[in-house]
C-alpha cells in the first residue's frame, strides 16, 4: 500500500506531471515532422535528464515516446508521409479517409486507438513485470549470459532482412563494449592512449550520434512538404467511426503489440496487426481505401508495444529496442542499476514509469485530438532545412552535456558518419546499440560462469535454464535461416 | 548490382575490422582479458566471410524485395554531403566560437545555403535556438558550454 501511495505521489507531483505533458507535446511535434522519429526524440532529450529527478526524467522520456508514436500519424493521414517508421501502415487507410474529407475523424480515431494500445501495454508492464523480475532474480551468471545472448540474437536476426548483417552489427556493438577497462581484470583495452576512452566508450554519445545525425542529414535530400498542407482541411465529421465498430480491432492489435513488443527486436507488429484485421474483416476489400478497422489496428499496435518493449528491459535487463536501450541509459544517468533488482531497490521508479506510460497514453486523447492536431500539423510548415541544422546543433549540445567536454561531441559525430555509411551498405543500426548496452553484461557473466565451471564453457549447457535459452537462440536462428533459404529458392524458381 | 557491391564492401569492412581487433586483443593476455574481444572479433570475421560467401553463391540471381537496399539510399547526393561538411566545420569551431555563436552560424548559414530564402525566419529561428538552448543547459543542468567568443570580446572591450 505504501508503494502505491509513494508511486502516486511521485508521478502526480507537479514537476513529474509537467514533464510528462511536456514530453507528450514534444513527442507529438517530433513525430509529426517527417524524418524525425521517436528514437531521435528520446536520444536528443536524454542529456536534458541529467538535471532532473528520476520521475521527472522518465516522465519526459515516456511522454516523448508515446507522443511521437501518435504524432507520426498526423502527416501519415494528412499527406501520406509517415512521420515515423511505425506510421507507414497508418497512412494506408488514414490518407484515403482524409481524401474523403474525414481527416478530423481519422486523426481522432488514431489518437484514441493509440491511447487504448498504450494503456493496455502499460498495464501489462505493471502486471507482468514483477513476476518476471522475481523469476529473473533467482538466475545466476550462466542464465543471465544465456538471456543476454538470446536477446542479442533476437534483435540481430529479426530486425533486418539479412541475418548476417544483423549479427555483424551486433558484434560491432559487443566489440565497442569491450573498449576501456575490463570489469573483471581491470585491464585497459582498445583505448589507444586516449584517456577519455579508458572508462569505456560513451553509450549516450554513440546513441545520439547514430540515431540523430543520419536521419537529420537525410533531410537535406528531401523536398519541403509544408505547401501540400494547404489542400487538406482538418474537420471533424461525426459518425465516421464508432467504438462498437473498432473495439475488437483495438484488442486484437494491442494483444499483438504486447506479444511482439516483449520479443526483443520485433518490428513487424503494425504489418501483422493490419493483416490480422484484414483477414478478420467481413469487408477486406475496404482495406487500403479508408477502413477504420485498419487505421485503429495500426495505431493501437504502435503504442501497445511501447511499454511492452520495456518488459524485457526492466525484468531481464535486455533492451528489445533502441528506445528501451536509451531508457536503461536514462536509469543509469539517474544512478539506478537497470535489471530485475530494480523492482526491489526502486519499486517506485518502475511502477511510476508504468503509470507514466499509462497516463502518457491517456493524454494522447486530449493532446492528440482534432483541435491539437491542427496546431501540430502547422509544424509541417517549418522549414525542414532549418530543422536539420537544429538537430545537428542539439546533438552537439547534448553530447557535450554528457561529460562537459568536446570528446563526446566528436564521438557522436564519428558515429553519425558511421551510421550513414552502414545505412548505405544495408546494415541495421539498432543491433549496434543493443550489443553496446549488453556487451559488458555478457562478458562479465561469461567470465564469472567460466570461473564457476573451472574454465569450462560446458557449465552453460549443464544448467537447464541457460542451456534451454541458448538452444532457443540457436533454434530461432536456424529457423530463420531455413525460412529465408526456402523463400530465396522459391523466388529463384519463380514459384 | 549496387546491392551486391554494398554487401561485399560492408562485409570486407567488418572483416578487416574483425582481423585488426583480433590481433590487437591478442596483446591483452592478463587474466584472460583477451578472451571476449578475440571471440567477438573471430565471430565477426566468420560472419563477414559468410556474407561474402552467400553473395558469391547467389551469383547474379535476383534479390528478394525485402532484402534490397532502400531505394535511393546509395546516393548520398551533394546536398547531404554539404550538410555533413557544414556539421563537421560546426563541431570543429565550437571550442573557438562557443556553442551559441557556432549554432547560430550553422543554422542560419546552413539553411540559407540549402536554399531557404526567408531571412526573417532563418535569422529569428537561429537566434532563438542559439540563445535559448545554451541558456537552458547553463541554468537548468548547470553545465557550462564553451565560452562564447562574442561574449568574451564584448566583456574584454
Amino acid at each position: 500500500m505504501d508503494i502505491v501511495i509513494e508511486t502516486l505521489m511521485a508521478v502526480l507531483g507537479l514537476k513529474a506531471l509537467a514533464m510528462l505533458v511536456l514530453g507528450v507535446v514534444i513527442g507529438m511535434v517530433v513525430g509529426a515532422l517527417p524524418g524525425l522519429s521517436a528514437t531521435m526524440g528520446v536520444a536528443l532529450a536524454l542529456p536534458f535528464t541529467y538535471g532532473l529527478d528520476p520521475m521527472a526524467a522518465l516522465g519526459l522520456l515516456a511522454g516523448i515516446h508515446n507522443g511521437a508514436s501518435q504524432g507520426g500519424a498526423i502527416p501519415a493521414i494528412l499527406l501520406r508521409i509517415p512521420g515515423t517508421p511505425g506510421s507507414v501502415v497508418t497512412s494506408w487507410d488514414g490518407y484515403p479517409l482524409a481524401q474523403r474529407g474525414d481527416a478530423g475523424a481519422a486523426i481522432q480515431l488514431a489518437a484514441v486507438s493509440s491511447a487504448v494500445g498504450g494503456m493496455i501495454g502499460a498495464t501489462t508492464l505493471a502486471v507482468l513485470g514483477p513476476s518476471l523480475a522475481a523469476v529473473t532474480l533467482s538466475f545466476g551468471p550462466p542464465e543471465m549470459f544465456g538471456i543476454a545472448i538470446f536477446g542479442l540474437v533476437c534483435v540481430s536476426v529479426l530486425i533486418g532482412p539479412n541475418l548476417l548483417k544483423g549479427l555483424l552489427s551486433a558484434l560491432l556493438g559487443l566489440l565497442l563494449a569491450s573498449v576501456g577497462f575490463d570489469d573483471v581484470t581491470g585491464y585497459e583495452r582498445f583505448s589507444f592512449g586516449i584517456p577519455q576512452l579508458a572508462p569505456g566508450i560513451s553509450e549516450l554519445a554513440v546513441m545520439i550520434g547514430l540515431f540523430s545525425l543520419p536521419p537529420a542529414w537525410e533531410i537535406a535530400r528531401s523536398a519541403e512538404v509544408g505547401a501540400q498542407l494547404d489542400t487538406v482541411r482538418i474537420v471533424l465529421r461525426k459518425g465516421v467511426w464508432t467504438v462498437r465498430q473498432v473495439w475488437r480491432s483495438w484488442l486484437r492489435a494491442s494483444g499483438i503489440g504486447v506479444g511482439l513488443g516483449i520479443l526483443p527486436g520485433s518490428s513487424v507488429g503494425a504489418f501483422l496487426a493490419y493483416a490480422t484485421e484484414r483477414a478478420a474483416s467481413k469487408h477486406p476489400e475496404t482495406f487500403g481505401k479508408g477502413a477504420v478497422e485498419g487505421l485503429a489496428a495500426a495505431e493501437s499496435v504502435n503504442n501497445a508495444d511501447n511499454a511492452a518493449a520495456m518488459i524485457p528491459a526492466l525484468t531481464l535487463g535486455i533492451p528489445g529496442s533502441a528506445i528501451a536501450a536509451m531508457m536503461l541509459g536514462a536509469l543509469v544517468i539517474q544512478g539506478l542499476q537497470p535489471g530485475p533488482q530494480l523492482f526491489q531497490t526502486a519499486p517506485t521508479v518502475v511502477y511510476g514509469y508504468a503509470l507514466q506510460m499509462f497516463l502518457g497514453s491517456a493524454l494522447l486523447v486530449v493532446l492528440g485530438g482534432v483541435v491539437a492536431s491542427r496546431a501540430y500539423a502547422q509544424v509541417l510548415r517549418l522549414p525542414q532545412t532549418m530543422i536539420l541544422f537544429m538537430v545537428v546543433a542539439m546533438t552537439a549540445i547534448g553530447a557535450f552535456a554528457s561529460a562537459n567536454e568536446m570528446f563526446p561531441v566528436h564521438v557522436a559525430f564519428a558515429f553519425g558518419l558511421l551510421g550513414v555509411l552502414l545505412r548505405r551498405l544495408g546494415f541495421p543500426i539498432v543491433p549496434i546499440i543493443i550489443g553496446l548496452v549488453l556487451g559488458k553484461q555478457i562478458e562479465f557473466n561469461l567470465q564469472v560462469s567460466l570461473m564457476m565451471g573451472d574454465g569450462s564453457l560446458l557449465i552453460l549447457l549443464q544448467r537447464p535454464v541457460s542451456a534451454a535459452i541458448l538452444l532457443a537462440a540457436l533454434a530461432l536462428t536456424l529457423f530463420l535461416v531455413a525460412t529465408r533459404l526456402r523463400r530465396a529458392r522459391r523466388a529463384m524458381t519463380g514459384r | 548490382m549496387r546491392d551486391r557491391i554494398a554487401t561485399v564492401g560492408g562485409a570486407a569492412l567488418f572483416g578487416v575490422l574483425g582481423c585488426a581487433a583480433f590481433i590487437k586483443a591478442g596483446s591483452y593476455t592478463m587474466g584472460g582479458a583477451n578472451v571476449f574481444p578475440q571471440t567477438v572479433a573471430a565471430a565477426m570475421v566468420v560472419c563477414a566471410a559468410g556474407l561474402v560467401l552467400t553473395e558469391v553463391l547467389r551469383g547474379g540471381k535476383p534479390r528478394a524485395a525485402t532484402e534490397a537496399l532502400e531505394d535511393g539510399l546509395d546516393v548520398v547526393g551533394p546536398r547531404m554531403l554539404w550538410a555533413i561538411l557544414l556539421s563537421a566545420i560546426y563541431v570543429a569551431v565550437i571550442p573557438y566560437l562557443g556553442l551559441g555563436t557556432a549554432s547560430f552560424l550553422l543554422i542560419a548559414g546552413g539553411s540559407w545555403s540549402l536554399g531557404l530564402r526567408r531571412p526573417v525566419v532563418v535569422l529569428a529561428g537561429a537566434a532563438i535556438f542559439a540563445l535559448i538552448v545554451p541558456w537552458m543547459f547553463r541554468h537548468f543542468l548547470h553545465i557550462r558550454p564553451p565560452a562564447e567568443l562574442l561574449a568574451t570580446i564584448f566583456a574584454g572591450g
